[in-house]
């Protein structure tokens, strides 16, 4: 890479058409991102026929914005109201609203921010680095590697589980269960369908995350009987971002959630939502406070924001180097290069230079647009905590029934909203942790999709995860992963006794 | 939390049997390797084994002192609190069924007044204007502004 391939992608990202879509995307992306079900694909794929006619690196410039901006958005919801606005935002309402409920909404937002703008940097720096290498080696990866890393996904239910470890587990095996809903991929064989049709797709993963979290945090309130303002807002803009403190404590997690995310992004089937369960469960086995992650730590949110954000750069490698879309938005991205008269492949960048490089540069304005964009909202956003309970209720409702039914214009979806909000309502109270059920239903699909066709290849045999050394490493680090509580409780008990 | 872990035990532990009998009854392995039943009946079984331990081990437990209960503090089974959150997701469901005769936004306006006039006991006006404040800046926003598809009633709002 030379200084002067970034200098010509500057000059192409500066112009005052490229500034302008830049912006236009961006600003998009974060709207797309804040509203639950209305996602980055759905709105690229929606925009796509409008780009046909539009100079090819402005169009990819916009689209791309979109991309990495609803990262932004995705997580603002999650703080406020506990309603993750993207699946990969999910993980911030673990933290990210307990930090809102002790009147530090505006320091969880601020700190979003700040992780989403270093790990998108720190992403785009890695694309401009390290992009043929990184996405030569990922075509490495088989089934048997898949299944490695969906068994170092499933691991973080032992750091995921608050409490009662058993009962994390049993979340995450439901969760497992509901993933496997539908039509069997090989077969197309129904598996608990009972008969209706509209289970034969399986259950949306933003149906079950916002029913659990948005609506059964509703339900918890009325029965706790709060109906004035829950969240205690502090004046003064000091008082709503981050402190020094705060930053402090959030400079691993921002390195943490950055090269999770980069790497988990060049993965095919890697995505931006096993990165942020990944970096979340990474910087709890590693902090010396664990025991408070899940009662509104900063590295909490610092940690999944930077990996969801960083994975938009590691995304955009297999895409851009090899023509392998690694994700749904970058499956649209790639339709795009092809609407846009380009031929996406091994050399795209050679014979589009000034494509790559500029849309390189365009995403470090676009991190930089972003900050600029949501830092000074934050006293907007933590202001919507001003409104009493009784009129939120109606409010996170509403948005709640709105995302879902935009997944797939489906009534059906409302109804399992509203079946998962009782479940989330049901789980919370009798002390199950939500946070294993979605990392199951997450991981479900694709770990059996791994394990059947590895299973395949081998012909029966399970030696094929132990004779390819990259799947053999990866179900080790999950297994020394798994000792890691064990090892931990040991060293205190000794330090006790001692 | 005993009783409710012993009663959660031993639902769980059921579902585990149904899944595993409902698994049962798919492929469980063809002639191209592992079928659709292999992941659904293994894990049923443990869900029956996971289960079965919460219930056995609840019935045996005493309450450890800095056991941390990350659920906020309520007390489980008061009937008047209990009734309150049945009646709101009731009317959730009501809203939900209401849909397609009444559109979106006409029963989000309906659930708003319920909700603030009936479950949080709300004065009339608090409930009549946040009921006609929310129906109208959804009505712009999402379908004014916004082109976010909503369902609609048969009259085409």
């Amino acid at each position: 890479m030379g200084w002067e391939n970034l200098l010509l992608g500057m000059s192409v990202a500066f112009t005052p058409i490229n500034l302008l879509w830049c912006f236009v995307g961006v600003l998009l992306g974060t709207v797309v991102g804040i509203l639950p079900g209305l996602g980055s694909p759905a709105t690229v794929a929606m925009l796509l026929p409008l780009t046909a006619s539009m100079n090819p690196t402005a169009a990819l410039i916009m689209m791309t914005g979109i991309f990495y901006g609803a990262k932004y958005g995705g997580s603002t919801t999650s703080i406020l109201l506990n309603l993750p606005g993207e699946p990969s935002s999910v993980v911030t309402c673990i933290d990210g609203y307990q930090m809102a409920r002790q009147g530090r909404a505006g320091a969880a937002l601020g700190i979003a921010a700040i992780a989403s703008f270093v790990a998108g940097t720190l992403g785009v720096v890695g694309l401009m680095l390290v992009a043929p290498p990184l996405s030569r080696f990922a075509l490495q990866f088989g089934p048997p590697e898949y299944f490695g890393l969906m068994v170092i996904g499933l691991t973080l239910v032992v750091f995921l589980a608050q409490g009662s470890l058993l009962k994390g587990l049993l979340s995450c095996i439901l969760g497992l269960l509901l993933s496997i809903v539908g039509a069997d991929a090989f077969t197309a064989e129904s598996r608990f369908t009972f008969g209706q049709v509209e289970l034969v797709d399986g259950i949306d993963i933003i149906v079950a995350s916002v029913g659990i979290f948005a609506i059964g945090e509703i339900l918890m309130n009325i029965e706790q009987g709060i109906s004035t303002t829950l969240l205690h807002v502090p004046r003064g803009i000091r008082n709503l971002l981050p402190s020094y403190q705060d930053l402090k404590d959030s400079r691993f997690a921002f390195l943490n959630g950055s090269v999770v995310g980069f790497l988990a992004g060049t993965i095919p089937g890697g995505g931006a939502t096993i990165a942020s369960f990944l970096a979340y469960g990474i910087e709890k086995a590693v902090s010396r406070r664990s025991e408070k992650f899940g009662t509104g730590v900063v590295e909490g949110v610092a940690a999944p924001e930077a990996a969801n954000n960083s994975e938009t750069g590691g995304a955009l490698v297999p895409l851009l180097t090899l023509g392998i879309p690694s994700s749904n938005t970058t499956a649209i991205l790639l339709a795009g290069l092809t609407v846009w008269g380009l031929r996406p492949g091994p050399l795209l960048i050679q014979e589009n230079p000034g494509l790559f490089w500029g849309l390189v540069a365009s995403m470090y304005i676009g991190n930089v647009m972003l900050l600029i964009l949501n830092l000074p909202l934050v006293p907007l956003f933590a202001q919507i905590m001003r409104l009493p309970m009784y009129v939120m209720y109606p409010l996170i409702v509403g948005i709640s029934m709105i995302g879902v039914y935009s997944v797939a214009n489906s009534v059906f979806d409302l109804w399992m909203l509203m079946g998962f909000g009782l479940l989330g309502y049901t789980m919370r109270k009798l002390g199950f942790p939500a946070a294993p059920l979605i990392l199951g239903m997450v991981l479900g699909r694709r770990l059996e999709l791994a394990l059947r066709q590895s299973l395949m290849m081998s012909q029966g045999s399970n030696a094929i995860f132990f004779t390819r050394w990259l799947s053999a490493f990866m179900i080790a680090t999950a297994v020394l992963l798994l000792l890691v509580p064990v090892v931990r409780r040991a060293i205190t008990r000794s330090a006790v006794f001692k | 939390m005993k009783r409710p872990d012993i009663a959660s035990g031993l639902v769980l532990a059921g579902l585990g049997v149904f899944v595993t009998q409902q698994a049962a009854r798919l492929t469980y392995r063809d002639e191209f390797g592992p079928g659709p039943g292999l992941l659904p009946f293994w894990l049923g079984l443990l869900l029956i084994a996971l289960a079965s331990c919460l219930a056995v081990f609840s019935l045996r437990r005493k309450e450890k002192s800095g056991e941390v209960d990350r659920i906020p503090s309520t007390e489980f089974g008061q009937p008047h609190r209990i009734s309150r959150v049945l009646l709101a997701w009731l009317s959730l469901v009501v809203t939900v069924a209401a849909l397609n005769v009444l559109g979106f936004i006409v029963s989000l306006g309906l659930l708003s007044f319920f909700l603030v006039y009936v479950v949080e006991r709300r004065p009339l006006r608090n409930a009549i204007t946040v009921a006609v404040a929310i129906a109208l800046s959804f009505l712009l926003l999402f379908r004014a502004i916004l082109p976010v598809p909503l369902p609609v009633s048969p009259w085409g709002f």
